[in-house]
């Protein structure tokens, strides 16, 4: 909670999912930790968005209908931007785990504990914190 | 004295009278024209003494006279005469003879004096009716003959007779026969008479008839054998010949051929009699029994033929008394060994081993034998002859004597044992089926594990996160309250739907016994959908549903219907598992189709994998056939008897650049039908 409040500037997280009650919850979560929370459907639109570029941290849930969250993140390392990810899913295997980590992604199963989430969130905006400086 | 011995005298006598008088008239005719006093002479009074008398023999003869003019006129009538008819003399002399006749007879009276006219001094003899004064009948026999009388002129003398007794006995006597003649021709029933000594026969017009011979032919021997079946000639000579040496009554039926071909039965019985001659005589009747021979066939012909029915049928018969105890049991050689032996005396329930068993199910029966009326499908246990367990079924109906008393029950048994034990195997089967659609309900279960998971794993993911939330709003300074409420809100939805993932499952992995109810198929596809979401988002499948609310119901169980959708489906997403040229599409259709003339559901699965051989299409529907690695080969073959179970029926048809469709067709829910 402490890194929200601790920026002049609040950060600005980009959700994707595409199972709208878990969109919603998330940003209620983040909203009311102090954190400005959009959300997308897939991540074509996210993609496609003007928040592309501002966004600090991207949650994205794996198993998506056409682009899957590691496609997401491929494409954005692509495209040159570092935008650190957490990546959760509902089917927690250990390949994606592996995947994940060695994409250098934070990693969390659903349902994940809104304090594991924090903690990954919170590093990754220290480790953005830490790139851009 | 013979009626014309009769007549004969009493014309002679008229004659004789008319003579006289005659005689008599003439001479005083005579005097007078002499002018003498009119004083009887000698001769004349012996003369007038003649007259006299042969006046009483006219007057009081037995004998009717009538004396008639050319003209018809009554000139003279005896007092007898006029007596017999209910006159007196003078009542109809001067009248016109034909007033005692019938109007209808009047033509054949002139032409009968005309004749005597034409005639004179011939007598004409006839018979005819006149009528009495009282308006009865008188018949008589007339004599009569025209006279010339001394004047020249003619006059018509008549001797009537009456007959009317012997007309009343002939008429009678032609009735009695007409009588008998219409009762042989009523009852097919002839008569004859055979002289054995002469071999004279005489036949009655119904035998005539019967053995199809002109009356006026004389019956012999020789023409009747003729007519007799060239088979029977030998028996009918035999009986006839030892009944006319022995002199015996007989009785034989014997076959006639008529001339045309055609065949008549008869009956002839004949009593032997002894004439005064001391020879045989036979006085015997001949019936065309034909029609009674051609029902006695048909009867046996039907009797045959429900012998053949019986005893072409597994059954055996039963009769019970008025006590319900088994009177008689008749089987027949098919059967033998089938029924069982040794319950006559027993009633029903003494012979089932199920009375005890199913004491509700008797104790109708038996209310129904109480009350006397028929009953049909009793199925109960029993046993063989040889102790064996059968089943029999029986069905039976009361009769009554001719006052309508109970006298008991007959009936017909069957044994059902090998009906019943494929009832009972049928059951087994379906049961088993229900296992199995069960067994794979659950594996499809046990494959969809993850998704289901992730389907349960999505709402908690919310509810932790919205709960999470609600705790950070209260936190706030000041609490902000609103948003905690919304949280609160979303965490009971997000609750609900976890709670509806987790019945959707446990109703799948229920075993519940098929329950037929009204179904609306979009809520079934939309919640089969549920369950495969996630498979369907895993395998980058995007789906198409065409539903419309204008379906037919249909009238299924909800849990097979979505196992079958749920299996259809899978294999879709599966078949387009290694697809990557063209998008992965699973479409869902439910349209409506008319078969037979009727509404039905069309219900279609279409994918656009791999498709299917010709090979594979053969065998899809077989069980333990799969293309899959890990497959049992069960899916199809349970989703197309769970399909027939519905009535309707599952079949697969390529697409047109690859994929398959899966086709459902079910009937509409009936109640809606009519």
């Amino acid at each position: 909670m402490s890194g929200a409040y601790a920026l002049s500037m609040p950060s600005v997280i980009s959700v994707i999912d595409d199972d709208p009650y878990v969109r919603a919850a998330m940003k209620n979560m983040l909203k009311s930790r102090g954190y400005v929370a959009h959300t997308f459907p897939s991540a074509e639109e996210f993609l496609h968005s003007a928040e592309l570029n501002d966004t600090s941290c991207v949650i994205t849930d794996v198993q998506m209908p056409k682009m899957s969250g590691f496609d997401l993140m491929a494409e954005m390392r692509g495209r040159g931007a570092l935008t650190p990810f957490i990546l959760i899913t509902g089917f927690p295997d250990e390949a994606t785990h592996t995947r994940a980590l060695k994409a250098g992604a934070c990693f969390l199963p659903k349902p994940f504990s809104t304090s594991a989430l924090i903690k990954c969130l919170e590093t990754a905006l220290e480790d953005r914190g830490k790139a851009s400086a | 004295m013979m009626p014309g011995q009769i007549a004969k005298f009493g014309s002679t006598a008229a004659q004789l009278l008319f003579g006289g008088i005659a005689a008599l008239r003439s001479r005083r005719d005579a005097a007078n024209t002499r002018g003498v006093e009119d004083v009887p002479g000698p001769d004349e009074a012996d003369l007038r003494e003649a007259v006299k008398q042969w006046r009483e023999v006219f007057e009081h003869n037995p004998v009717m006279y009538f004396m008639v003019d050319p003209a018809g006129t009554v000139v003279n009538v005896n007092t007898f005469g006029a007596a017999q008819l209910g006159y007196t003399a003078a009542e109809l002399i001067g009248q016109s003879v034909l007033s005692v006749f019938f109007e209808e007879d009047r033509d054949f009276v002139r032409r009968c004096v005309a004749l005597c006219l034409e005639t004179v001094e011939q007598s004409h003899t006839w018979e005819i009716r006149k009528i009495r004064k009282d308006g009865s009948i008188l018949w008589v026999r007339e004599n009569a003959k025209a006279m010339l009388r001394g004047d020249g002129t003619l006059i018509v003398l008549v001797a009537c007779e009456n007959i009317t007794e012997r007309k009343e006995a002939e008429n009678a006597l032609r009735q009695s026969e007409a009588y008998l003649a219409q009762a042989q021709e009523l009852s097919h029933t002839g008569s004859f008479g055979w002289k054995a000594a002469t071999g004279e026969i005489t036949w009655s017009k119904e035998t005539y008839r019967i053995f199809q011979c002109d009356e006026g032919t004389k019956p012999a021997i020789p023409f009747m054998l003729e007519r007799i079946h060239p088979e029977d000639r030998l028996a009918v000579q035999r009986t006839t010949g030892r009944a006319a040496r022995e002199g015996q009554d007989y009785d034989h039926e014997y076959r006639l051929v008529m001339p045309d071909g055609a065949v008549k039965h008869v009956r002839a019985v004949a009593r032997a009699i002894r004439d005064a001659g001391g020879g045989m005589e036979f006085v015997g009747s001949v019936t065309d029994i034909t029609a009674a021979k051609e029902a006695e066939r048909r009867f046996r012909e039907s009797e045959q033929r429900f012998r053949d029915y019986a005893e072409t049928a597994s059954d055996w018969f039963w009769e019970t008394g008025p006590d319900h105890r088994v009177t008689q049991i008749s089987e027949h050689s098919d059967t033998a060994g089938m029924a069982p032996s040794g319950v006559v005396g027993l009633t029903r329930w003494d012979i089932a081993p199920d009375s005890d068993l199913e004491p509700e199910k008797w104790q109708q029966h038996r209310a129904a034998l109480d009350a006397h009326v028929p009953f049909r499908d009793l199925v109960y246990r029993s046993r063989d002859r040889d102790g064996h367990p059968i089943y029999v079924r029986t069905s039976g109906k009361p009769f009554f004597d001719a006052n309508g008393d109970f006298l008991g029950y007959r009936g017909v048994c069957t044994d059902v044992t090998a009906a019943i034990r494929a009832d009972q195997a049928e059951e087994a089967l379906r049961k088993a089926q229900a296992e199995l659609a069960h067994v794979t309900r659950v594996t499809t279960l046990g494959e969809l594990t993850a998704s289901i998971a992730h389907e349960i794993n999505q709402p908690l993911a919310a509810v932790i996160a919205n709960a999470d939330a609600c705790i950070a709003w209260l936190g706030r300074d000041p609490p902000e309250l609103n948003a905690a409420r919304r949280s609160v809100e979303w965490v009971i939805e997000d609750g609900n739907r976890a709670g509806d993932v987790i019945r959707r499952v446990r109703a799948l992995a229920k075993k519940t016994d098929i329950e037929m109810v009204p179904l609306d198929i979009n809520t079934v596809v939309r919640e089969a959908m549920a369950l495969v979401q996630r498979e369907l988002a895993t395998h980058a499948v995007s789906t198409r549903l065409e539903l419309s609310s204008a379906l037919p119901r249909i009238s299924g169980d909800r849990i097979q219907l979505q196992q079958v959708l749920i299996n259809l489906m899978m294999n879709g997403i599966e078949a387009m598992q290694d697809v990557t040229d063209r998008p992965r599409e699973l479409t869902i259709r439910a349209s409506e189709a008319y078969e037979d003339g009727a509404r039905h559901l069309l219900l279609t699965v279409t994918d656009r994998g791999v498709g299917f051989t010709g090979e594979t299409a053969q065998r899809m529907f077989v069980p333990f056939f799969t293309t899959k690695s890990g497959g049992m080969g069960m899916g199809l073959s349970i989703c197309r008897s769970i399909v027939e179970a519905h009535g309707g029926r599952l079949s697969a048809l390529p697409n047109q650049g690859g994929g398959a469709t899966l086709q459902i067709i079910l009937p509409p829910h009936q109640e809606d039908v009519s």
